[in-house]
C-alpha cells in the first residue's frame, strides 16, 4: 500500500516536471506552429548550467532556487538566440522541414553538451533541506517530490492566469489564433512570438535546473524528458496548456504505476499507450480549435 | 430520360448553422446545369456534396441511378464525375505534359484499359500521344514542357480543363470557371464549355456568380438562397421567377 | 523525371560504380570499411527518401526498420549459420515489409504531418527500448562476433569472409536494388507518388487511391531499410540497440537532405559525403553530432534543395529558399489537420 502511495506521489512529481517541459513545448507550438524537437536538449542545458552555477552541491534551498533561476535566464537567452537564428526562418514553412530543422538543433545541442561536459554522468545532490522525506500515513514522501509538485502547480496557475487574464496573455492568444489578423490589428507579432519562445525556453531551463538536484546528468538526459513531454503535448492537444497539464500528470502517474507493476519494460507501455492514443484521438484531450 | 444526377432532400449544417435545407434537384444527361445564388446561399456546399468532398447529414445523392451518398471523392472521380477548382489546381512541379500523363495513366489503371510497354519507365506511346492530343485541343502544345507553376493563369485553367477531360468523365463539375477571368475571356471560356459538352458528350454542372454568362450558356439552372432551393428550370423561366427577382434585386443584368 | 537519362548521367553513375568497385584494390582497409558503411547508408537514405522526396511523408523512426534487418541477420548468422545467406536477406526484407504494411495501413489513413512524425518516433523508441531490455537480443551490449557468411548458390560456394569479398557483394546488392528502385521511381508508380506529394487532394480527383500508394511506398521503404540493416550486420560484425536509436533515424534524413531530396541520387551523394565527414570526426566525442546537426540545419535553412540543386544549371522548380519551396505547392500539412 505504501508502495502504491509512493508510486503515485512519485508519478505526480514526475508529472509536474514533465509539465514544466511540456508547457513550453506546447506554447511554442501554439504560437509558432512548430514542434520543437530540440526542447529536451535545453532541459539538459538548464540542468548542466544549474550544476555549474551551484558548484555541485547546493547548500540551501535559496541557492538551489537561485541557481535554477540562473539556469532559466541562461536558457532563455539561448532561446532568444535560437529564435533569431533558426526559428524565425521557419515561420510559415512546410511542416516537415521545420521538424527536421529542430531535430538538427537537438543533434547540435547534444553534441555541444558532450564536448563541454563529456559523456560521464555528473551527480548533484539536492540541498539538505530537501533531502529526506515526509511521513504521510504509511508512506514516505520525499520532500523533493513535494517541492517539484508545488512548483509545477504554481507554474500552471501562473500560466493560466497570464494567458487568460493578463493583457499579454490575450495578445498571445490572438497571435496564436490568427497571426496575420493580429498583425493587421497592430499587434507586434514578431515580438510576441519571440517573447513566447523566450518564456517557453525559460520554463524548460528552470525545469532542468530544478531537476538537476535529483538526477545524474548525462548528455542523454534530454531524451527521456523530451519524449515524455512530446507524449504529454500530443495527448493533451497541441497548443493547449491545460491539456499539457492534464496529460503530464496522467502520463507521469501512469508511467510510475506501470514501472511498479512491470519493472522489466521501462517506458514501453507508455509509448504503446501514446501510439494507441494517436490512432484513436490524434487531436488530444483538449483539441485546439485554431488548428486549421 | 432519367436524370444523371439526382439530389434528394439534402440537408447539411456546419455546427449549428444550417447551410443546406432539404434541397432536391436533378441534372439531365448532356445538359449544362448551373447552380446559382448569392454568396452564402450554399451553392458551393451543394457543389461539394455532389463531388463527394462534403458529406450530408440527411438526404441522398444518386448518380446514373446508383446511390453514391457514401462514396468518397476519389471513388466518384473514378465513377466518372470530374472536377475543376475555382483556382485552377494542377500539379505545380509537373510540366503540362506530365500533368496529363499522370492523369491518363491513372485513368487507364482504374478503367482497366490495356497499356503497352509495361516494363519501361517512360509513359507508353498511347498515353503520350493522347496527352499531346489533349494539349493540342486546349492550345497548349507549345507549353508541353513548361512546369505548371510557370504557366499563365489562363493557360493553367485550360490545363486543368485538359486534366479533367483526360479522365473521360461523364459529368464535369466546374467550380466557378469564370473566376479571375477577364470579361473578354469569359466568352471564350463559355465557348469552350459548350464545345466540350458537344464534342465529348459530357454533362456539365457549373456553379457561378456571373449570371449574364450563365443565362446564355446553361440549359437549366437552379437558384439557391439561404440553403433553400427557390427555383429550378430553364433560364428564361427562372429569370422571371418572382422569388429570384426578389433575391437578385439590384443585380439585374449581372455584373459588369 | 521523364527525360531519357543522357550520356553524362549514365556515364557518371557507371563511373561511380567502377570507382567503388575498384577500391579494395588500391585503398586502405579503413577506406574500404567506410565505403561499405556508406553503401548501406545510401540504401537506407534512398529508402527514406522514397517516402519523403517522392511521396511527401517524413518518417522520424526509420531506424526501426533498419534494426529489424540488422538484428534478424545477426541472429540468423549466429544461431543458424547453415541457412543460406540469400534466404536470410530475403527474410529480413519480408519481415520488414510485413511490418511496414501493417503499420502503414494502421497509421497512414489517419495521420499525416506532425502526428505521423511523432508516431514513427514512438514506434522506433518502443522497438529501441524493447531491444535494450531483451536478454535474448543481447540487451545493451547487443550481438557481437557476427560471422560473415559463405554464399551458397547451387554447387557454387562463395566465401564472403574477407573484407574485399563482402564489400563487393554489398556493392552488387546495393547496385541491384538501387537500380530496381530507380526503375520504380521513374516509372508510372513514381509519377503517382510525386503527384501525391504535390497535391494529395488533386490526386484523389484524378482517381488515384492515395492511401494505397502511400502504404505501398511505406512498405517498400521499410523493406529497403531493413535490407540496408541486414547488409550492415555482417560488415560491422556487431549490432547494438544504437541502430534503433533516433540518432540513426536522423542519418537518412541528413543524407537525403544534404544530397538533395528531389533528385533520385541525392541521398546517395549525401551519404557518401557524410560517411567521409563522420569518419574524419569519429575520434572527438560530440563533434560527430555537432557536425551532423550543423550540416543538417545549414542545409534546411540555406539550401533545402541540397547538393543536387546546387549542381543543376537551370534553377529547378523547388530549389532555392524554403519559402519558395512551400509557396506554390499544395497546402502545407498542418498538425492535426489532414490534407
Amino acid at each position: 500500500m505504501s508502495e502504491l502511495l509512493y508510486s503515485l506521489l512519485n508519478g505526480l512529481s514526475m508529472g509536474a516536471t514533465t509539465f514544466l517541459v511540456a508547457a513550453g513545448l506546447t506554447l511554442i507550438f501554439g504560437i509558432l506552429r512548430i514542434l520543437n524537437f530540440a526542447h529536451g536538449v535545453f532541459f539538459a542545458v538548464g540542468a548542466y548550467a544549474a550544476f555549474v552555477l551551484v558548484g555541485g552541491a547546493a547548500q540551501s534551498i535559496g541557492t538551489y532556487v537561485l541557481a535554477s533561476a540562473g539556469a532559466a535566464i541562461l536558457v532563455g537567452i539561448l532561446g532568444y538566440v535560437t529564435d533569431l537564428v533558426v526559428l524565425r526562418r521557419l515561420r510559415g514553412v512546410e511542416g516537415e522541414y521545420a521538424l527536421i530543422a529542430t531535430f538538427a538543433l537537438l543533434l547540435i545541442g547534444t553534441g555541444v553538451i558532450k564536448l563541454i561536459w563529456g559523456s560521464d554522468p555528473l551527480v548533484a545532490s539536492p540541498p539538505s533541506a530537501l533531502q529526506g522525506a515526509l511521513k504521510l500515513g504509511p508512506a514516505l514522501v520525499p520532500y523533493f517530490s513535494i517541492f517539484m509538485l508545488a512548483t509545477g502547480i504554481l507554474a500552471f496557475v501562473l500560466m493560466e492566469w497570464a494567458l487568460n487574464y493578463s493583457h499579454i496573455g490575450k495578445v498571445a492568444q490572438a497571435v496564436a489564433r490568427d497571426p496575420w489578423m493580429a498583425g493587421v490589428l497592430g499587434i507586434n507579432v514578431p515580438l510576441v512570438m519571440t517573447a513566447s519562445v523566450v518564456v517557453s525556453f525559460m520554463l524548460v531551463g528552470l525545469a532542468g535546473g530544478l531537476m538537476a538536484a535529483n538526477q545524474a546528468l548525462t548528455p542523454h538526459l534530454a531524451d527521456g524528458y523530451l519524449l515524455l513531454a512530446f507524449n504529454a503535448v500530443i495527448v493533451g492537444g497541441l497548443g493547449s496548456v491545460r491539456g499539457a497539464f492534464a496529460a503530464s500528470f496522467l502520463l507521469g502517474v501512469g508511467e510510475s504505476l506501470l514501472v511498479m507493476l512491470l519493472p522489466n519494460l521501462p517506458g514501453v507501455p507508455i509509448y504503446l499507450a501514446l501510439i494507441a492514443f494517436l490512432l484513436v484521438r490524434p487531436q488530444g484531450l483538449f483539441p485546439n480549435p485554431n488548428a486549421h | 430520360m432519367s436524370p444523371i444526377i439526382d439530389v434528394v432532400g439534402v440537408g447539411m449544417s456546419y455546427g449549428k448553422t444550417p447551410v443546406l435545407k432539404n434541397v432536391t434537384l436533378s441534372v439531365n444527361p448532356g445538359e449544362i446545369f448551373a447552380l446559382l445564388g448569392p454568396n452564402g446561399a450554399g451553392k458551393t456546399t451543394m457543389f461539394r456534396v455532389m463531388t463527394g468532398e462534403v458529406s450530408t447529414h440527411t438526404g441522398k445523392v444518386h448518380y446514373q441511378g446508383r446511390d453514391i451518398t457514401a462514396l468518397s471523392a476519389m471513388a466518384r472521380a473514378r465513377a466518372g464525375i470530374g472536377r475543376t477548382f475555382q483556382v485552377a489546381r494542377v500539379f505545380q512541379e509537373y510540366s503540362a505534359l506530365e500533368n496529363l500523363v499522370v492523369t491518363i495513366e491513372s485513368r487507364k489503371r482504374f478503367r482497366g484499359e490495356p497499356r503497352t510497354g509495361k516494363l519501361l519507365c517512360r509513359p507508353d506511346a498511347g498515353v503520350a500521344a493522347e496527352a499531346m492530343e489533349r494539349l493540342a485541343e486546349m492550345g497548349l502544345k507549345h507549353r508541353a514542357a513548361t512546369h505548371a507553376r510557370f504557366l499563365s493563369h489562363g493557360d493553367r485553367k485550360r490545363l486543368e480543363f485538359a486534366v479533367a477531360l483526360s479522365m473521360r468523365p461523364t459529368v464535369l463539375m466546374l467550380d466557378e470557371p469564370m473566376a479571375g477571368t477577364a470579361a473578354e475571356d469569359r466568352q471564350a471560356m463559355s465557348a469552350l464549355i459548350d464545345k466540350t459538352r458537344r464534342e465529348h458528350g459530357v454533362t456539365i454542372v457549373i456553379t457561378e456568380h456571373d449570371t449574364d454568362v450563365i443565362f446564355g450558356l446553361a440549359d437549366r439552372v437552379a437558384v439557391l438562397n439561404y440553403g433553400e432551393l427557390i427555383a429550378q428550370g430553364m433560364p428564361q423561366d427562372v429569370r422571371v421567377h418572382p422569388k429570384v427577382r426578389e433575391v437578385y434585386l439590384g443585380q439585374e443584368g449581372g455584373h459588369a | 523525371m521523364m527525360r531519357t537519362p543522357n550520356l553524362a548521367y549514365v556515364g557518371s553513375v557507371a563511373a561511380a560504380i567502377l570507382v567503388l568497385a575498384s577500391l579494395p584494390f588500391w585503398a586502405s582497409q579503413a577506406v574500404v570499411f567506410v565505403a561499405g558503411v556508406a553503401l548501406t547508408s545510401a540504401l537506407f537514405a534512398l529508402s527514406w527518401n522514397l517516402l519523403f522526396g517522392y511521396t511527401g511523408i517524413a518518417s522520424f523512426g526509420h531506424a526501426a526498420f533498419f534494426s529489424i534487418g540488422a538484428y534478424f541477420t545477426a541472429l540468423m548468422l549466429r544461431q543458424s549459420p547453415e541457412t543460406s545467406f540469400l534466404l536470410v536477406l530475403a527474410g529480413a526484407i519480408l519481415l520488414a515489409a510485413v511490418a511496414g504494411l501493417v503499420l502503414g495501413y494502421l497509421i497512414l489513413p489517419r495521420l499525416t504531418g506532425v502526428h505521423f512524425a511523432i508516431l514513427t518516433l514512438a514506434v522506433a523508441e518502443v522497438l529501441h527500448l524493447s531491444i535494450s531490455a531483451s536478454r535474448f537480443l543481447g540487451a545493451d551490449d547487443g550481438i557481437s562476433g557476427i560471422p560473415r557468411p559463405t554464399l551458397r548458390l547451387g554447387v557454387f560456394a562463395l566465401p564472403l569472409q574477407s573484407h574485399t569479398a563482402y564489400y563487393l557483394f554489398t556493392l552488387v546488392v546495393c547496385v541491384l536494388f538501387t537500380g530496381a528502385l530507380w526503375w520504380l521511381c521513374h516509372g508510372p508508380v513514381g509519377r503517382v507518388l510525386k503527384a501525391i506529394r504535390q497535391d494529395p487532394e488533386r490526386s484523389a480527383f484524378v482517381g488515384i487511391h492515395v492511401t494505397r500508394y502511400r502504404v505501398l511506398a511505406f512498405t517498400i521503404s521499410a523493406a529497403m531499410a531493413s535490407l540496408a540493416g541486414a547488409l550492415t550486420a555482417p560488415w560491422t560484425q556487431i549490432v547494438s540497440p544504437e541502430v534503433a536509436f533516433w540518432m540513426n533515424s536522423a542519418q537518412p534524413m541528413l543524407n537525403s537532405l544534404l544530397g538533395g531530396t528531389s533528385a533520385f541520387f541525392g541521398p546517395v551523394i549525401g551519404s557518401l559525403v557524410v560517411a567521409v565527414l563522420n569518419y574524419q570526426t569519429r575520434t572527438l566525442l560530440g563533434v560527430s553530432e555537432l557536425v551532423v546537426g550543423g550540416i543538417l540545419l545549414g542545409v534546411v535553412l540555406l539550401a533545402p534543395g541540397g547538393i543536387a540543386s546546387l549542381a543543376r544549371r537551370r534553377p529547378k522548380a523547388n530549389a532555392g529558399t524554403l519559402h519558395s519551396a512551400a509557396a506554390d505547392c499544395a497546402p502545407a500539412i498542418d498538425a492535426g489537420g489532414k490534407v
